[in-house]
């Protein structure tokens, strides 16, 4: 049911720290009153993030009922800006699928769904003789969209407040932007310019006690609009507040997302769950079908944070076999990070395309098994990664602008788009010459990190040593 | 190079495929045929939506961006993996589809196949009736015949995909 045909008395009011206050129409309140629902108030919307910002506890569940309540606004503004009205039950599901889009969240965030996005090092360097096989036969544990359609066809609860399994999967679709008939709906939801992230600079950046994220809200919903092809796009003269948005984004990655200790700590993380994962020891989902399973049945309910919790409680107690897993999960539980030993990359020019990176990560793999054997440190409490490229808008911090601007339609889509004045239709920012991200896209900020996950009495005394030799690999060629 | 990229990378090639993306007929050849070899089993783990050409998966541009900058650096971590059975042989049963006619033929096939069975899968068409894969295909202003689509049907059915 739409909130216009619902009775003022049936609605609620949820009072949003970042927005003020936000109106529920009974069913969707029926939905928030699940407790499918009610289980995102245990996963932590910045995994780790507690760790070095005391403050980022929020949740999931706040979080949703923000891009929730942005939704409602846009909606508003639509009708507003143009006199378009959506049909009733078209509105209502995109408010629906704002409500639900993270309903298949995992715990601690992207950090379990992400669990194989892990650099290779230890393995790689066992195969240095030979090939070792690498299986595309298992499910990988599905994305947390996949996730959520799944839960909300099979749990009962949240189905019947829904109203019935065929708009569950409706609202699913909408969400993971799977819907053909109307896939522009859904860029309300998926795009660069997207509720979810609209909510997620300003919670995050407010928890988290830092500027960074904060986006000019109110002058985008003021001036975003469908073309006559139903692209959304903003005015031109909200280009600046679009840029910024971007550059929050950017920023907010440096600052908080990809702090050194949190990102420390949830890369020890994940390599600890694969670990735990492939050996089979531990009461861990093995594959995507088991996920599934859990995910379909009552223990959903216990898939929160402490499921994590309790698995590096188990790994750092439990004398189990694998000395890397207790390490790594000692370091978790006891809030004693990983050591960065050498940072590479940054902002880099288009010609460089990253290559001080991949020349630290080749000295890694041909040094660190020499390091490694001196100093008595097993191989996998070294964590290399790479976390993903800083995109200063979509994908365009792999291309050069000359590329990124050959981009077709297909490709761009979820670009951020700009009415340019005398045009119908709006322009990706990365085509508007007098665009700051035009020129940023030729920039993109990628780094490499080295960390070291050791608890000996010995760490102060040797990690200085161990540093000064990793930094001569940080040196151009 | 992570894992999902080393697999990606290692599928592509024994489908006879590589890393190309310099056009975007390229481009979209990559993308269709890593759905169809998802859907086929080969598990990849690239999520996929609904744009303009059928299924795209914009995390699969960024790695295939990726893959085809670093070049050198792929062959030489390549040798040091190979692919498990299971999942060659699910690759071969599929991979003619990925060759045999020029391009932009091979681009129409790809992207045909590629959205019905997204379309199937996604519980929004049924492999038994042709008439509302046209409706969808229609409301996104795509060109495909009744014909083309019962022969698109016929192949899935043939290589499995469908039942």
């Amino acid at each position: 049911m739409a909130l216009s045909t619902d009775p003022i008395s049936k609605r609620k009011i949820v009072a949003d720290s970042i927005h003020g206050d936000i109106e529920l129409s009974k069913t969707e309140w029926g939905v928030v009153d699940t407790a499918t629902f009610q289980r995102l108030r245990s996963l932590k919307q910045l995994g780790m993030g507690h760790l070095v910002y005391p403050n980022a506890t929020h949740t999931r569940f706040a979080h949703s009922l923000g891009v929730f309540g942005i939704m409602s606004r846009i909606l508003v503004k639509l009708s507003k800006n143009q006199g378009k009205n959506l049909k009733p039950d078209e509105e209502a599901n995109l408010r629906m699928a704002a409500l639900l889009h993270d309903i298949g969240h995992y715990p601690y965030s992207h950090l379990m769904e992400r669990v194989d996005a892990v650099q290779l090092t230890e393995e790689e360097l066992e195969v240095v003789n030979g090939q070792k096989e690498i299986s595309a036969a298992r499910t990988p544990y599905p994305d947390h969209e996949a996730l959520g359609r799944q839960i909300l066809e099979s749990q009962s609860d949240i189905c019947a407040a829904i109203g019935s399994v065929n708009r569950a999967r409706e609202i699913g679709a909408l969400f993971s932007r799977l819907d053909v008939a109307d896939p522009q709906l859904s860029k309300l939801i998926h795009s660069s310019l997207d509720m979810d992230r609209l909510d997620y600079l300003l919670r995050d950046a407010k928890a988290a006690g830092v500027p960074y994220g904060q986006i000019d809200l109110n002058y985008l919903l003021s001036n975003i609009r469908l073309s006559p092809k139903g692209v959304l796009g903003v005015e031109y003269k909200a280009l600046a507040a679009a840029e910024h948005f971007l550059l929050a984004r950017h920023f907010m990655h440096r600052v908080v997302y990809y702090h050194k200790t949190i990102y420390g700590f949830e890369e020890a993380c994940r390599q600890l769950l694969r670990r735990m994962r492939d050996s089979g020891v531990y009461d861990l989902a093995r594959n995507g079908d088991e996920v599934k399973t859990l995910c379909s049945g009552p223990e959903l309910l216990s898939f929160t944070d402490n499921y994590v919790d309790e698995l590096i409680r188990e790994a750092a107690n439990e004398e189990k076999k694998d000395p890397i897993i207790q390490t790594l999960a000692r370091c978790i539980s006891s809030r004693t990070p990983p050591k960065l030993l050498a940072e590479v990359g940054g902002l880099q020019n288009k010609n460089e395309r990253f290559h001080s990176g991949t020349h630290f990560r080749s000295l890694c793999k041909t040094q660190l098994p020499d390091l490694a054997k001196r100093l008595g440190i097993r191989l996998g409490q070294f964590l290399l990664c790479g976390p993903k490229p800083i995109k200063v808008e979509e994908r365009s911090a792999l291309l050069t602008s000359t590329e990124a601007k050959n981009l077709k339609p297909e490709e761009k889509e979820e670009l951020i788009k700009v009415f340019v004045r005398g045009e119908d239709e709006p322009k990706s920012m990365v085509e508007i010459n007098g665009s700051l991200i035009n020129h940023l896209a030729d920039h993109p900020y990628g780094i490499y990190r080295l960390y070291l996950a050791d608890l000996s009495k010995d760490a102060p005394k040797r990690l200085p040593d161990i540093s000064r030799e990793v930094q001569k690999w940080t040196q151009p060629n | 190079m992570n894992r999902q990229q080393i697999l990606l990378a290692l599928s592509l090639r024994e489908a006879d495929l590589g890393i190309k993306v310099a056009t975007f007929d390229d481009r979209l050849i990559l993308q269709k045929a890593v759905c169809l070899l998802q859907y086929d089993g080969v598990n990849l783990a690239y999520r996929f939506r609904w744009h303009l050409r059928g299924p795209y998966s914009s995390e699969l541009a960024s790695d295939a961006f990726f893959l085809a900058a670093h070049r050198t650096l792929l062959d030489e971590e390549l040798k040091a993996w190979k692919l498990d059975e299971q999942s060659k042989a699910r690759i071969n049963q599929i991979k003619d589809l990925f060759s045999g006619l020029e391009v932009r033929a091979l681009v129409k096939r790809l992207e045909l196949l590629a959205s019905i069975l997204f379309m199937v899968r996604t519980g929004q068409a049924k492999p038994d009736d042709w008439k509302p894969i046209d409706d969808l295909l229609k409301i996104n202003g795509k060109q495909f015949t009744e014909t083309h689509i019962k022969e698109a049907l016929a192949t899935l059915s043939q290589y499995g995909f469908i039942h």
